[in-house]
């Protein structure tokens, strides 16, 4: 890694000097907009700007040195932005925990990051604090967001934010230049943040990203996708999680952005359509719900307006095919798409919540490439990016006029890869993180010769596109001896509008089997429709009817594999899964190897 | 159990104009059970109870009645056919006397001397009824409407009882005593019965199984035993919680339903 070249942005070489640099120049523009009690509140950058230097003051008051971590528990909201960069200015590291996070994960990734501040959201993230207090002697201070219910609350070490602001405020006047000469002295090699990684293999671990590694990507991701102060984006995934901190947080910072905070999960789809951004980024869990809501609507539409769905699509699919291309679209499928566009697509757009999009993207885990097909064909321009925690999320990706269906795309400037002997994708460039928190032989491990190691199996061909094969420790070699990547079948399982998420096993067995995990909507919506009588979610799952749809959805599939690849079996996970469980990722993935010790017995039955 | 339920409902989905107030509900009531559902405000509770007996019409699905299909009859016809509905906020006729009331509830019937049998029934249950027996019902208590409401719906000998919410604005020592009768009008004479209530910590004592019913659809079911020892039934029905730290945490915790 070539350490010596300076990478800046509007020549600022760290993400605290960039902040101050936007504040003053931007000033009273829009940086973001949250809902309170119903009503879009706007912020300032000049408001994010002193309202961060008013926690960092505070933290620096409580004796908060560079180099200290400063954890944040919370969901989305203005607040989690303020701690972050206000931890960042004062040099310390800014490290994001998930809200869902049990006590007992919340204890390990503040014990394993040396967190001396911690920020939760509520009195619920609070208990969770409290519960493993005990064993976290190093947290000096917790400071609260939302004080409801915390009245008669006495703790030594808890402060509610009102008091925390006031803290700030009464400052005096070297700490505000304390404030300007640590954001003066943060170095491109600083880590800026730690992120932990969902850790599907033994516990979480922190990836430590530098102001280097941020402000390159948010300067390459612009290279592909160019991104104006005009466009608004929606948080709502958690922002510990690196791709929406790039998005939200990063991204705003070099293209002047702003950012709209969803109420919470519920109200998500109603928020997105409120805002309708103009570059969304989506896990491939939101697009197939996206997908599947309309297949559903359109089961009640009448026949006309299930045909003028179906010919409007051909024609924008024909129209996006050459744009995939980098042709020009020929004038009469221009005004064919606009046709259509006026009458049938522009109304699912805005239904959507996607009429103003110009950049979709989506990434974090595979998607089938006939569900970007459909958005593209709608007019979405949707297209499908590649990234981990320990290369900042964004590795390489499609973009217009560069789409290559069923490949992640390419890399920008200024990144190198290449695949290993035995497939295994490698990262070089200014991306790759600087290695685990206190974990040098894993950070060896991972990082060879400036070489970052993915972990995935790639493929990439003649003109540079990067094909994702499989996690690399998740192929499956049957005892037939047959590699098999799974996650090419369970994207076409995941494409029926029936299925959630699947999982395929067969790793040293003699044939492929699978687990699904059905939608409870569409699933419930069939069995009404046939009228198949059921009470809860279990006895949805246990009726033949439910059995045999799920069943012909996987015989339809097999037709596309070879006979090797063909699932034999199945079961379907009969318990309605949500975030807390431990089997799905924050993203609502499965998560292979939990799923595959919790639910050991049903596997057996298939192999018995 | 191998008998074939008393009452049978599948798949059943009402719509208030364009609303679907429940979308999809199948249970089943056995002879002799009381079987309860269990919801809070909105969930599509009394919507159920109005589908079966035939006040309001379902979009789709069955209701099944002693192995006769009833999906959308009137309510007088399923009234006839031995539904006795006991609508929420009791709706007793107000001028007519305690004794009227419940001479209205046998209308449908002929014989005399059953009648004055089923009356002194009635009164042996509600023995408040007896002595006010000449009073015009809007004169009565809430609790008293109440008695009359369920008495009236006795007197045409029911074989399903369905009752909406006994303990509807009812102090808890009525309530109590409400909840007492209807055990004992289960256990000594064996009225089935649908027992739709908010109050699932008096519901869930007195019936076999039940069905949690969150925004029009079932979300859990089973046995009282499966009911009671469900922690988000604990949690969010019944009010029993986990104390940490503080005395009282105001957070919800999520439900799950398993």
């Amino acid at each position: 890694m070539n350490t010596e070249e300076i990478i800046s942005l509007d020549n600022q070489i760290s993400v605290p000097a960039l902040f101050r640099f936007r504040a003053k120049t931007l000033n009273n523009k829009v940086a973001m907009r949250e809902k309170h009690f119903g009503i879009w509140r706007t912020f300032s950058w000049n408001q994010y700007y002193s309202n961060s230097a008013r926690l960092g003051k505070a933290m620096m008051t409580l004796g908060l040195e560079s180099g200290q971590t400063v954890s944040i528990l919370a969901d989305p909201c203005k607040e989690w932005l303020f701690f972050d960069l206000a931890t960042q200015c004062i040099g310390c590291v800014s490290c994001g925990i998930y809200a869902t996070d049990s006590a007992p994960q919340i204890l390990h990734i503040c014990k394993d990051s040396d967190t001396m501040l911690l920020m939760v959201e509520n009195e619920e993230q609070l208990d969770k604090y409290l519960a493993v207090e005990e064993q976290l002697p190093n947290i000096h201070t917790v400071v609260v967001l939302d004080s409801t219910g915390l009245a008669d609350l006495d703790h030594p070490k808890v402060v509610m934010l009102d008091q925390f602001y006031r803290l700030g405020d009464e400052a005096d006047e070297d700490l505000e230049s304390e404030w300007n000469r640590r954001i003066d002295s943060a170095k491109p090699n600083d880590t800026a943040i730690l992120v932990y990684t969902s850790g599907t293999t033994g516990a979480p671990k922190g990836a430590m990203l530098s102001n280097r590694n941020l402000i390159f990507i948010a300067q390459a991701f612009h290279e592909f996708y160019p991104i104006t102060a005009e466009d608004e984006s929606v948080v709502y995934l958690p922002l510990c999680h690196i791709t929406e901190r790039l998005l939200s947080v990063f991204l705003p910072l070099a293209r002047c952005s702003t950012v709209n905070f969803i109420e919470g999960q519920d109200t998500a789809f109603e928020n997105i359509t409120e805002v309708s951004p103009t570059y969304f980024l989506g896990v491939p869990r939101i697009w197939e719900k996206m997908y599947s809501s309309i297949t559903l609507r359109m089961k009640d539409a009448t026949w006309l307006g299930r045909k003028a769905l179906q010919v409007a699509l051909s024609i924008g699919s024909r129209a996006a095919d050459f744009e995939d291309n980098d042709l020009p679209v020929p004038i009469h499928v221009r005004l064919m798409y606009r046709a259509a566009d006026f009458l049938v697509l522009n109304n699912i757009k805005v239904l959507l919540g996607l009429d103003r999009v110009r950049i979709g993207l989506t990434g974090a885990a595979p998607i089938s490439p006939n569900l970007i097909g459909w958005f593209r064909a709608l007019g979405v321009p949707l297209y499908e990016a590649f990234g981990q925690t320990e290369n900042v999320a964004f590795a390489c990706g499609n973009y217009r006029g560069q789409i290559r269906q069923g490949t992640v795309g390419k890399p920008p400037p200024g990144v190198e890869l290449r695949t290993a002997e035995d497939g295994e994708l490698l990262i070089r460039g200014p991306l790759v993180f600087k290695g685990y928190y206190k974990q040098t032989l894993k950070t060896a491990e991972t990082i060879v010769d400036g070489w970052l190691y993915t972990g995935d199996i790639a493929e990439i061909d003649a003109d540079g596109f990067v094909k994702i094969v499989d996690r690399k420790k998740d192929i499956i070699i049957t005892s037939g001896g047959k590699n098999i990547s799974p996650s090419e079948i369970e994207n076409q399982l995941k494409f029926s509008p029936y299925v959630t998420d699947a999982v395929v096993i067969g790793d040293r067995r003699k044939y492929l089997t699978c687990l699904v995990m059905i939608d409870n909507e569409t699933v419930s919506q069939f069995a009404q429709e046939n009228n198949v009588p059921f009470s809860d979610f279990k006895s949805l799952c246990a009726t033949g009817e439910v059995q045999t749809l799920i069943k012909s959805e996987i015989e339809r599939i097999n037709q596309s594999f070879s006979r090797a690849e063909t699932l034999k079996k199945f079961r379907l996970i009969d318990k309605q899964l949500t975030v807390e469980d431990e089997e799905l990722t924050a993203s609502m993935k499965l998560k292979r190897n939990i799923v595959n010790e919790k639910y050991a017995d049903l596997i057996e039955q298939m192999y018995s | 159990m191998s008998k074939s339920p008393l009452l049978k409902v599948r798949n059943i989905e009402t719509f208030y104009g364009p609303v679907m107030a429940i979308r999809g509900i199948s249970l089943d009531v056995y002879e002799g059970q009381i079987v309860s559902i269990l919801g809070g405000n909105g969930a599509g509770k009394t919507t159920i109870l109005k589908t079966i007996c035939g006040a309001l019409e379902p979009q789709k699905g069955t209701v099944v009645f002693n192995g006769q299909e009833i999906t959308s009859w009137q309510p007088d016809k399923t009234a006839k056919q031995g539904m006795g509905h006991v609508p929420e906020g009791r709706e007793v006729f107000p001028f007519l006397t305690v004794k009227e009331n419940l001479e209205m509830g046998a209308f449908s019937r002929k014989e005399k001397n059953e009648k004055d049998a089923d009356l002194d029934m009635v009164f042996h249950y509600f023995p408040d009824l007896k002595s006010k027996i000449n009073l015009q019902a809007v004169l009565l208590s809430g609790g008293q409407q109440q008695m009359l409401a369920m008495g009236r719906a006795l007197m045409m000998r029911p074989e399903i009882l369905l009752l909406d919410e006994p303990s509807l604005g009812l102090s808890p020592i009525l309530v109590s005593e409400i909840f007492d009768i209807i055990y004992r009008l289960n256990s000594e004479q064996g009225v089935t019965m649908l027992l739709v209530e908010q109050n699932a910590h008096m519901a869930l004592k007195v019936s076999h199984a039940g069905y949690v019913i969150e925004v029009g659809r079932i979300v859990f079911d089973g046995d009282r035993d499966t009911l009671l020892s469900n922690t988000d039934i604990q949690e969010f029905y019944l009010g029993k919680k986990k104390v940490i730290g503080r005395e009282k945490r105001r957070w919800k915790l999520r439900k799950t339903w398993r």
